[in-house]
């Protein structure tokens, strides 16, 4: 018995994307939630300085947080995208070593 | 921020475990794991905080006047104390360290995107802003009282790290 490349192939198309189906939705809606806030955040911030209504007590401290805020949405998107891609990868070494052991019939060790 | 917006397409995903796939060759040929556990209680406390701090932004958001600070003081310090407690208990947990994670990080970076710092956690990252928020409201409050415009912005900026940590610590659960 052989391997079925094609077949393979297919099989790990389908459990990836089984996987980025609903990873990348919940990426998708976490960026635009974040983009909008911060973008709302900065215009409040800016007004707040013009008018005075951020006082001298909090303009710097408001002005740096901006900065933090943008620096972890980054990181938080990478952090989410590292675990999908965990997810990913487990779901195709799992069908790529399912179809040795079906092939072989030997009992590997994941 | 255009390959930012790009990094988290489908596509690139896909792309990002078909060049690891063939770059290492599926050596390891076992599961990985690129980041922390999930952490039920920790989910638990950051959903309940989550409640008091905006009911607390919701009492106070037409601003306050130093005046009627003491009045305040304690719960000020007990969502401080929460959140502090909740940094500790996110940063607590082992970080996975492997080849993989390297590549991973490697594919991450040439997308544009800033990569964690080596056992970097953002939720931790995310609620220790939030303590440092909610500190430097309590000290503005006590010595000035707050505007109107500087309560919408310290909710506003809990807010968005609140939503940082929420949703890492909720794709934690796989």
């Amino acid at each position: 018995m052989e391997l079925d490349i094609t077949q393979l192939m297919k099989d790990i198309s389908t459990a990836v994307s089984a996987v980025l189906g609903k990873d990348v939705t919940t990426i998708q809606g976490f960026r635009d939630r974040q983009l909008k806030a911060i973008a709302q955040q900065s215009v409040l911030i800016t007004a707040g300085i013009a008018t005075g209504e951020i006082t001298e007590e909090t303009r710097e401290f408001f002005l740096d947080s901006l900065q933090d805020m943008v620096l972890n949405f980054l990181k938080t998107l990478q952090g989410v995208a590292q675990v999908t891609i965990e997810k990913a990868w487990n779901a195709a070494v799992t069908v790529i070593w399912d179809a040795i052991e079906k092939v072989t019939g030997i009992r590997l060790v994941g | 921020m255009a390959l930012l917006l790009t990094s988290v397409r489908r596509k690139s995903i896909v792309q990002i475990v078909l060049i690891l796939g063939i770059s290492l060759g599926f050596l390891t040929g076992c599961t990985v794991r690129l980041a922390p556990q999930h952490n039920q209680a920790l989910v638990a406390g950051l959903v309940e905080q989550n409640k008091a701090v905006m009911e607390f932004f919701a009492f106070y958001a037409w601003g306050t006047k130093a005046a009627s600070f003491p009045e305040r003081l304690p719960e000020y310090n007990r969502l401080i104390g929460n959140f502090d407690a909740l940094a500790l208990q996110a940063d607590a947990r082992p970080v996975p360290r492997n080849k993989i994670k390297t590549k991973v990080n490697e594919a991450l970076q040439k997308r544009g995107i800033p990569v964690l710092e080596e056992g970097e956690i953002p939720s931790a990252t995310a609620l220790r802003k939030i303590y440092e928020t909610l500190v430097k409201m309590r000290n503005t409050d006590q010595k000035q009282g707050l505007t109107l415009t500087e309560s919408q912005a310290f909710k506003g900026q809990v807010k968005i790290y609140l939503d940082q940590a929420l949703t890492y610590e909720n794709f934690l659960e796989r």
